[in-house]
């Protein structure tokens, strides 16, 4: 393998994220976040673009990793983002940070569903 | 006896009488033939003296300040004085005449003398141009190929560099990781800048190619390669793009506008981009609030722009700068302009990139969805703003699988342009729902042959703890197939 042939980034991560190189809080892939108030008129372009996705608010959660994969962004960008509109008060998070990880029951919730699907 | 004694007497006395008298005329006659003889030769001889002394001034003065070199002023002090006992002779006019021939011989020669030794130095003189003309353009093909070969070995290394950055700031979730990974990034970044430019200057031309990229994001970019990129305040235009062709070349001149703007002012000092669309062309403006360039460096700087001495890598100086002249050639290259004034309304320096419409897209600054199945702007489809200036062009019924995987996406240089920018995701990878309300998640670069499920429902983030479940899962699962399958590197 010769690497990727093309650059993905013509806009680097460093400028997306305003020079912040680390989430200034515990934002992991899987954490989920919801919109919350706020308009987004004044934002940079990305955190735009990441609230555009939750399509005007109210509508549900999503992980981390989904909004990294739609933008097609870096994970490690993401999270910094998404620290960011947390700080900010654009997204909260339904589940406290600090537990970070979904209980045993709902774990196995989502194993059975997944077993349907299979 | 007597009388004729006396007659006789008298006789002789009469005789005598005549010729004393006849004698004594002649003896007048022949005096005044002596004087005016006499006279004569007083006159020859005072022309005689005259003309010797004419003569000994000719030979003396007149021939030697002749020959010699012509004196300032104009003024002939060898000119031949006729003294007055020559004067209305024929001996004056033949000496006037003398003087005449051998002042226009000396001349003639002289004259003839200096239009030889003048055509000779012509040719030493255009010899030796062409000699040192040979010498410099030797000296120039060279320094440029030495350039030329250096400058594109880094801008290669470097971009591929960039390119695994890019693919390791993916591929490491470490906090740790990303932060080295980024800040190595912005260092590669300057340096390919810099080298890229060097190639510019030798001659080569750019070597990376871009989707059309809007301009907000080519002001992005240009941040990306500069230091101090955090002190640029930009406008937004997310309806205007540059096509594909000329992206990487509005990017570098716009990194060099801004590093100048940045360099030539205060530490805390803000640069400002803005956006101005004209009937024409549309303008990006750099405004800094720092020294405001002087008159007599505009004036070179416009020589710069304008071509003059511009091409010569040979005589950037001992301390080169580059980025004028990069920015040029870049323009005249690619067809924009850039144009210098000062001072601005901070005081500062004004720089406007002038891109003329045929650089340009221009798109509806809203999406139309067509098609029912994107009616309600799903997330995903609502981060395309700026992807979809022909809605029709965008939404085909049945996407191909390949088409719009930008991972793949053609180099635009030959094909029709990828209508969608890399970065918004495209429709395939529009977050939707399985019937359990749990939100698909599909990784863009491993995506093989997944077209979007055709559900009439509109796709909608799933619910929170379900789809958290569901992140971590697929999580681990991309780790362990990232351990199976092939890796980043080569």
């Amino acid at each position: 393998m010769t690497g990727p042939r093309h650059d993905p980034d013509l806009i680097r991560p460093y400028v997306r994220t305003g020079g912040r190189v680390r989430p200034s809080r515990d934002v992991r892939l899987e954490t989920v976040v919801i919109a919350a108030s706020g308009g987004t008129e004044t934002l940079a372009p990305d955190a735009r673009r990441v609230m555009r996705l939750f399509g005007g608010g109210g509508r549900g959660g999503l992980a981390v990793a989904d909004i990294a994969a739609a933008l097609e962004l870096p994970p490690s960008t993401v999270r910094i983002l998404v620290s960011a509109l947390m700080d900010s008060g654009h997204l909260t998070s339904p589940v406290p940070v600090e537990e970070g990880r979904p209980g045993l029951d709902l774990l196995q919730e989502v194993l059975r569903g997944l077993r349907e699907l299979v | 006896m007597t009388v004729s004694i006396l007659v006789a007497g008298a006789v002789v006395a009469l005789v005598a009488a005549a010729a004393a008298w006849r004698s004594h005329r002649a003896y007048r006659r022949e005096r005044s033939r002596a004087g005016r003889l006499q006279d004569r030769s007083e006159q020859l001889t005072q022309q005689l003296h005259a003309v010797e002394y004419a003569l000994a001034q000719l030979t003396a003065d007149v021939v030697p300040a002749l020959a010699g070199a012509p004196r300032p002023g104009g003024q002939r002090p060898g000119d031949l004085v006729v003294p007055p006992p020559l004067a209305h002779t024929p001996i004056a006019d033949r000496l006037r005449d003398l003087t005449g021939h051998v002042a226009a011989t000396v001349t003639g020669v002289r004259e003839s003398t200096q239009a030889a030794a003048e055509q000779h130095i012509a040719q030493l003189r255009s010899a030796a141009d062409q000699e040192i003309a040979k010498a410099h353009r030797d000296a120039q093909q060279a320094t440029r190929a030495a350039v030329r070969s250096f400058a594109s070995n880094v801008v290669a290394r470097a971009s591929r560099l960039g390119r695994e950055i890019s693919q390791g700031v993916r591929s490491h979730q470490d906090d740790e990781a990303y932060a080295t990974l980024v800040h190595i990034d912005h260092i590669a970044q300057q340096m390919l800048l810099t080298a890229q430019g060097y190639a510019v200057l030798a001659g080569d031309k750019l070597s990376r190619r871009w989707p059309r990229t809007s301009l907000t994001d080519v002001i992005r970019a240009a941040m990306g390669r500069i230091e101090g990129y955090q002190r640029v305040q930009h406008h937004e235009s997310d309806t205007i793009a540059v096509q594909s062709r000329a992206v990487e070349a509005v990017v570098h001149t716009l990194a060099l506008l801004l590093d100048n703007a940045l360099r030539y002012s205060p530490p805390a000092a803000r640069v400002h981009v803005s956006v101005e669309e004209g009937h024409h062309a549309c303008f990006l403006i750099v405004d800094d609030a720092g020294l405001r360039m002087d008159d007599e460096r505009l004036l070179w700087a416009r020589d710069i722009m304008s071509g003059e001495q511009r091409d010569d890598i040979t005589r950037l100086g001992a301390h080169p700068q580059t980025g004028l002249r990069v920015a040029s050639l870049l323009a005249e290259n690619y067809g924009f302009r850039v144009e210098l004034t000062a001072p601005n309304i901070y005081q500062g320096t004004r720089a406007v990139l002038v891109l003329p419409k045929n650089l340009l897209v221009f798109s509806s600054p809203t999406p139309t969805p067509a098609s029912a199945a994107t009616a309600t702007p799903t997330p995903a489809s609502a981060a395309t703003a700026t992807t979809s200036p022909t809605p029709a062009a965008t939404v085909t019924p049945a996407p191909t699988p390949a088409a719009p995987e930008p991972a793949t996406a053609p180099e635009p240089a030959t094909a029709p342009e990828p209508v969608t920018q890399p970065e918004p995701a495209a429709p395939p990878q529009s977050p939707v729902t399985t019937a359990s309300g749990l939100t698909v998640r599909q990784r863009p670069a491993r995506v093989r042959s997944t077209p979007p499920a055709p559900s009439g429902e509109p796709a909608v983030p799933g619910r929170p703890s379900v789809a958290a479940a569901w992140a971590a899962g697929t999580r681990r699962g991309r780790q362990t197939e990232e351990n199976n399958g092939p890796t980043e590197g080569h």
